[in-house]
């Protein structure tokens, strides 16, 4: 049953909607966080500190860019949420991670609560993509890694497009 | 048992510069003082504590070490020993600083959280208990009458009470399950409630800013206010937050400002602020303020309930002043306040609401004693391990 229904959720990226999207990002971002160790919190990280913080990733990871390239990817709401979806879809690829956030996003959304919309989680979730190298799930540590590359191709696809566009 | 047999216990909070220490008072006036510990231990951990239980979605993924650190382990430095709590049945908590706001009614003891050993009700100061207190009708008649099943199953003579209850959401797509917590809720109590009788009621309609101020602006206001909507919290001027609730439907009303010599001015009663930028209502909303309730409030309510996110929160004011939807409630006349201390899940408030409105309804509880028993249901059913579901709802004000 409930992973007839991740996959559900899962397949159905497209079609969810803006406020829907956001909050599955939020999730995403909540679950990864676990794998931050000493760390602050990235949630409710003003946009300067957290690009900068994006910045110095990229920079150890060698990905030349310079930050206000990443403003602009992340200043662009629409831009901000095709790259939140791409990496969702990746995501995706790994079942126990993504049941847990679509565990976590279902949660939230049966909650008495309202999400401000913001298009700085875009930034959140590349941080986390890129820096985690394990997450803490409930049902046990999995290696993540590998994912970092996944997510330095994801943002480098859509670096190029936007300059070349 | 009588509500004059109850034993009532509290607990009284100073910060001071470098430690936290709390008073206890027991039933019969016996007062201890105990050290909690260093501030400098003590309030990192509080701060962090706060600023995890204000997340919503770490909340959601259940990832709050924390708040399990704080139950488990140094939330009992907050509390007297055990034996304390079983000479009494009611506990009124007074915390000061940054103590507001934190569950001590969810720490352990003996495998047992607080609130499920005693009937726990928080007030941010003593004045405003005793006015609370003060103005409860309840404590104008002879209490010797007032008796009450200490096995939960005796249902004692039911009194009726007025209610007005309304629930909407202006924000997402869940209108219909805000309504549906109030439904719910006037289903199982409306036999209890003198003035309901069916869905269809007009109390019961959705309601919108000038219905609900109306209802607040009435001295003889309903016995019990239950909404359920979004609390939005303005962490610049707390004034400015409020309920947000749906626009007028018969478009903008206008109230009567009382002039010298008898005379009266009209003026158009206009919301106070409009809905923040960030938010985009899908129906029209309007914001009804806490300087709205400030300046024409005047509840006479023995209960209001605000089923919303995070009714309970907000800052502290200088004067040790705690600021939030809850505490504007209490200072413009309600007796007793349901809360929220953070987000909280729609299926977990309807059975808590079932419990608690069984409890002091049906079965006449005093309202803290109402509380414990829902702590108690909760904490024996499917949500034993979820502290972050069966904590969030706090009693505030009078517990009687």
């Amino acid at each position: 049953m409930s992973n007839e229904r991740t996959k559900r959720i899962w397949d159905d990226l497209d079609r969810l909607e803006k406020r829907e999207l956001l909050i599955l990002v939020e999730a995403a971002v909540a679950v990864l966080q676990s794998g931050l160790e000493d760390e602050d919190s990235l949630h409710d990280m003003p946009s300067a500190p957290l690009i900068s913080t994006l910045h110095e990733t990229l920079l150890r990871e060698n990905v030349e860019v310079e930050p206000s390239q990443i403003l602009n990817l992340i200043d662009n709401n629409d831009v901000s949420l095709k790259l939140c979806k791409k990496l969702l879809k990746e995501i995706s690829g790994l079942p126990e991670l993504a049941k847990e956030i679509e565990d976590t996003y279902n949660t939230r959304t049966k909650m008495m609560s309202f999400d401000v919309e913001s298009t700085l989680l875009a930034a959140s979730l590349l941080v986390l993509s890129i820096k985690i190298k394990y997450v803490d799930l409930k049902s046990g540590k999995i290696k993540f890694y590998e994912f970092s590359n996944k997510a330095i191709k994801v943002l480098c696809e859509f670096l190029d497009s936007k300059i070349g566009g | 048992m009588r509500v004059s047999e109850i034993r009532v216990g509290a607990l009284i909070y100073n910060i001071s510069f470098l430690t936290i220490t709390f008073m206890s008072i027991d039933s019969k006036g016996r007062k201890s003082v105990y050290s909690a510990g260093d501030i400098g231990e003590i309030e990192p951990k509080l701060m962090r504590l706060s600023e995890e239980l204000s997340n919503g979605m770490k909340i959601a993924h259940g990832d709050l070490p924390n708040l399990h650190d704080f139950i488990d382990n140094w939330g009992r430095q907050l509390l007297p020993p055990k034996e304390w709590f079983e000479n009494i049945d009611v506990l009124v908590i007074v915390p000061r600083g940054n103590l507001h706001g934190i569950p001590l009614h969810l720490v352990l003891i003996d495998n047992s959280p607080l609130g499920a050993l005693v009937g726990i009700t928080y007030s941010s100061g003593m004045s405003l208990m005793s006015r609370c207190m003060d103005r409860n009708p309840l404590r104008k008649k002879d209490s010797a009458d007032w008796e009450f099943g200490s096995d939960y199953n005796s249902p004692c003579s039911p009194r009726k009470l007025s209610a007005i209850l309304g629930g909407v959401d202006v924000l997402g797509s869940k209108n219909d399950i805000f309504k549906g917590i109030v439904t719910e809720i006037s289903n199982y109590v409306k036999g209890e409630l003198r003035n309901f009788s069916s869905k269809d009621d007009p109390c019961f309609n959705e309601f919108d800013r000038s219905s609900w101020k109306t209802a607040f602006m009435c001295p003889n206001s309903s016995d019990i206010l239950c909404i359920a909507s979004h609390g939005y919290l303005d962490f610049n001027n707390h004034r400015m937050s409020g309920l947000l609730l749906a626009r007028d439907k018969l478009g903008v009303t206008y109230r009567n400002l009382a002039l010298h010599g008898g005379k009266g001015f009209h003026v158009r009663d206009l919301p106070l602020r409009d809905i923040p930028l960030d938010f985009q209502p899908n129906i029209d909303a309007e914001i009804l303020t806490s300087a709205e309730l400030e300046i024409d409030g005047l509840l006479n309510s023995e209960l209001v309930a605000l089923l919303g996110c995070s009714t309970s929160v907000g800052q502290i004011y200088s004067g040790d002043e705690p600021v939030s939807l809850a505490e504007t409630f209490l200072h413009v006349g309600a007796c007793s306040v349901i809360s929220c201390l953070w987000d909280v899940s729609v299926e977990f408030i309807k059975e808590w609401c079932r419990y608690f409105f069984d409890g002091w309804l049906i079965h006449r509880l005093p309202k803290a004693l109402a509380y414990q028993r829902s702590i108690q249901k909760i904490f024996s059913g499917k949500y034993k391990d979820y502290p972050e579901q069966f904590g969030c709802i706090v009693l505030k004000g009078d517990w009687l």
